[in-house]
């Protein structure tokens, strides 16, 4: 290729790059729904502190919303019944069955539409997700990273999506109203790629866990890749240590025929 | 000498290298991952990569500065020193897709020049039993361009390339001059370096001239050189307090995005081991302080670090070891130490290599961990969005960050060394 054809090459790849980059512009994110109709969730509560919720929230913390009836070692279904989508928002028919204790749950507890803007920047600027305990809803539309990113929350949200998409809350004293909370308290809620919340954690001062809460069952791959990942790497290291033991001994025995050879 | 005949010697220089067969597939992988991260950028990752926080940095220095550590501003949160911020202002006056273009640009650029300044580095510094030829120093710098840490540098936009070509250049000086004049010019460059990115923040300690004789039993402090060193690294790095002292939200701003907020609680990859003990935390709920746990971790590796650095018995290149050390101990021990900070990292470690002697035993130690961090440790990046939920622990890097705290703090205490061919060397 002459020096003409090269110049020619760069500048083609250059200006093909400049193209892109101010029409890249116009390039818009399509959001839908991570959830699939028919399809069951139910999160597990690992731990609750009922006596430390008592004394932040006050006694009425548990009787509505999305925490009623909660307790350590309850379980909450949700059913997906329809998923509808428009122009402007996305929206899923949900069944609930709150938390209980019970394998055979009976007929639901609650039907319940959870609607969201298609778009989330055309929610307002400081905008709270809920202002009742636990201040986030359980799922958001896909890419959820995306659209947590997109959102204008208030100064009470703090969105960390570097790695796992993750909303931080953190509520202070008498945020609600006077003595409620009693203290300042922080929420750690990781969402799945489906957008569906997979961890939720209660801190206290201290980060002391009051409210444990996380989606079941783990993903089918979680446990194999954990032990392949452990076992290969204790072999790996076996295997090094092994090859170094072997390499030394023959370097060894080189060396003592070379003194042998030698003193002969 | 004049810049022409610098440019000149450059391309002399770059000419011997280009001689070499992997230099040029070296050269073929770094354009390989500029155009790979442009194309990504452009389909996948527009405004979602950290080039698009330093861009908003930029824009935001200038019109509110007030709020640049508010995170409503950022996709994800601006946590660096605000005067960093100044380096991306000409940047945020261009089309953003432009501005990430020129950037990488300039980290392919980069990068050619930390290849340039570790080359003469190395000659320096290269012991006495290494081949007299140039080919392996350039099969090293060919590996260094082909280090896989480079394709999330180039996809995020990162800046970690400007943290190393001022650590390089900053050791070079200290290398190459003695007279104090030249100490104060080599740790302001170090000092530019940590307002970029304070990740060689714990480098600091390391340019004091302290040295114990264990077998004298005298401790010897070069007390004006340390104090220039300070004074020089100190500098820009207090001119970032000036700001803090004039606008008192962003000393608060700076503080919990860093230290104290819930951003160093949040799980993720990181391998150092402050991460893995407060995911160790998340997991099993239990309670715990970030900043103790940053504190605990600093003071524990880094006394170790510093203390083996004193008692050393090796004279010569003294602060080469020091700035492995200290880059060693700020990866073990700041919350988020990432594949791509391991391009802070790699360059000192190739360094180190050829300052060892040939066949050296150390090498066991110091080889396989540069092997790993070059070219396998983003694959455990991978490993652990599989392993997260019941093991959030990337504990692979770490074990080899540790492997290479040994390798060098053994070559700085041990009396002889073991060569692998027997015998001493």
């Amino acid at each position: 290729m002459n020096i003409r054809n090269r110049i020619l090459c760069v500048g083609f790849f250059l200006t093909t790059i400049l193209v892109i980059g101010f029409t890249s512009n116009a390039f818009a994110l399509n959001y839908n729904v991570g959830l699939k109709t028919d399809e069951e969730l139910i999160w597990n509560c690992h731990v609750c502190d009922t006596n430390k919720m008592n004394n932040i929230f006050g006694e009425n913390w548990s009787s509505s919303g999305l925490f009623e009836n909660l307790s350590q070692g309850k379980r909450m279904k949700w059913q997906i019944n329809t998923i509808e989508e428009n122009l402007t928002s996305i929206s899923a028919n949900i069944n609930i069955w709150m938390w209980n204790n019970e394998e055979n749950r009976g007929l639901y507890d609650y039907n319940t539409d959870f609607p969201f803007l298609k778009d989330p920047s055309h929610y307002i600027s400081n905008y709270n997700l809920s202002l009742v305990i636990p201040f986030l809803p359980f799922w958001f539309p896909v890419p959820v990273d995306e659209y947590l990113g997109t959102l204008k929350l208030s100064s009470l949200y703090d969105v960390d999506n570097r790695v796992l998409p993750t909303l931080n809350i953190q509520v202070n004293k008498d945020f609600l109203q006077p003595n409620n909370p009693s203290e300042r308290i922080l929420i750690i809620a990781i969402y799945n790629t489906d957008g569906i919340l997979s961890s939720f954690k209660l801190y206290t001062s201290g980060n002391v866990v009051v409210v444990d809460i996380e989606l079941e069952p783990l993903p089918i791959y979680v446990l194999p890749a954990t032990l392949g990942l452990i076992g290969a790497f204790f072999i790996a290291i076996i295997l090094y240590v092994k090859k170094q033991r072997k390499n030394q001994s023959i370097i060894h025995q080189n060396d003592k025929l070379r003194i042998e050879k030698n003193f002969k | 000498m004049n810049l022409n005949s610098l440019f000149l010697r450059i391309f002399g220089t770059l000419k011997e290298f280009w001689k070499i067969k992997i230099f040029r597939f070296a050269i073929l992988t770094q354009l390989f991952y500029f155009t790979l991260s442009i194309i990504l950028f452009f389909l996948f990752f527009y405004q979602k990569n950290d080039f698009f926080i330093f861009y908003e940095s930029g824009k935001i220095f200038l019109t509110d500065i007030e709020n640049l550590y508010n995170p409503t501003n950022y996709l994800w949160d601006f946590r660096y020193f605000p005067l960093s911020a100044l380096f991306f202002v000409p940047l945020s006056f261009l089309d953003f897709g432009l501005a990430y273009i020129l950037f990488n640009g300039l980290n392919f650029i980069l990068n050619i020049l930390i290849c340039l300044i570790m080359f003469k580095i190395i000659k320096l510094v290269r012991n006495q039993d290494h081949e007299r030829d140039d080919k392996r120093v350039i099969l090293y710098l060919s590996f260094y361009l082909m280090g896989v840490p480079h394709i999330l540098n180039y996809i995020y936009g990162q800046i970690n390339l400007f943290v190393t070509f001022f650590i390089v250049t900053s050791l070079l000086i200290f290398l190459l001059y003695k007279k104090n004049s030249w100490q104060f010019i080599g740790s302001v460059i170090l000092g530019i370096s940590i307002i970029i990115k304070p990740t060689s923040f714990l480098l600091i300690p390391f340019l004091l001239i302290i040295h114990f004789d264990l077998e004298k039993r005298k401790l010897k402090i070069d007390f004006i050189k340390s104090i220039v060193r300070l004074i020089g690294v100190l500098l820009p790095v207090l001119a970032n307090f000036v700001l803090f002292f004039a606008i008192p939200k962003l000393w608060g701003g700076f503080l919990s995005t860093n230290f104290t907020g819930s951003n160093p609680i949040a799980l993720n990859f990181s391998f150092s081991l402050t991460k893995l003990i407060t995911n160790f935390c998340f997991l099993f709920n239990i309670p715990f302080n970030q900043l103790s746990i940053l504190v605990a971790s600093v003071g524990i590796i880094g006394s170790l670090g510093f203390f083996i650095l004193v008692l050393r018995r090796r004279k010569q290149n003294s602060i080469l070891y020091g700035y492995s050390i200290g880059m060693l101990i700020m990866l073990l021990t700041y919350y988020d130490s990432w594949n791509h900070h391991l391009l802070n990292l790699i360059p000192l470690m190739i360094i180190f290599i050829f300052n060892l002697p040939r066949h050296s035993k150390l090498l066991n130690y110091i080889k396989p961990s540069l092997f790993f961090f070059n070219f396998f440790d983003l694959i455990f990046v991978g490993i652990w969005y599989f392993t997260y939920p019941i093991f959030p622990f990337n504990f692979v890097g770490t074990f080899f960050l540790f492997l290479t705290f040994y390798g060098i703090s053994k070559y700085l205490i041990v009396k002889k060394l073991v060569s692998v061919k027997g015998g001493d060397s």
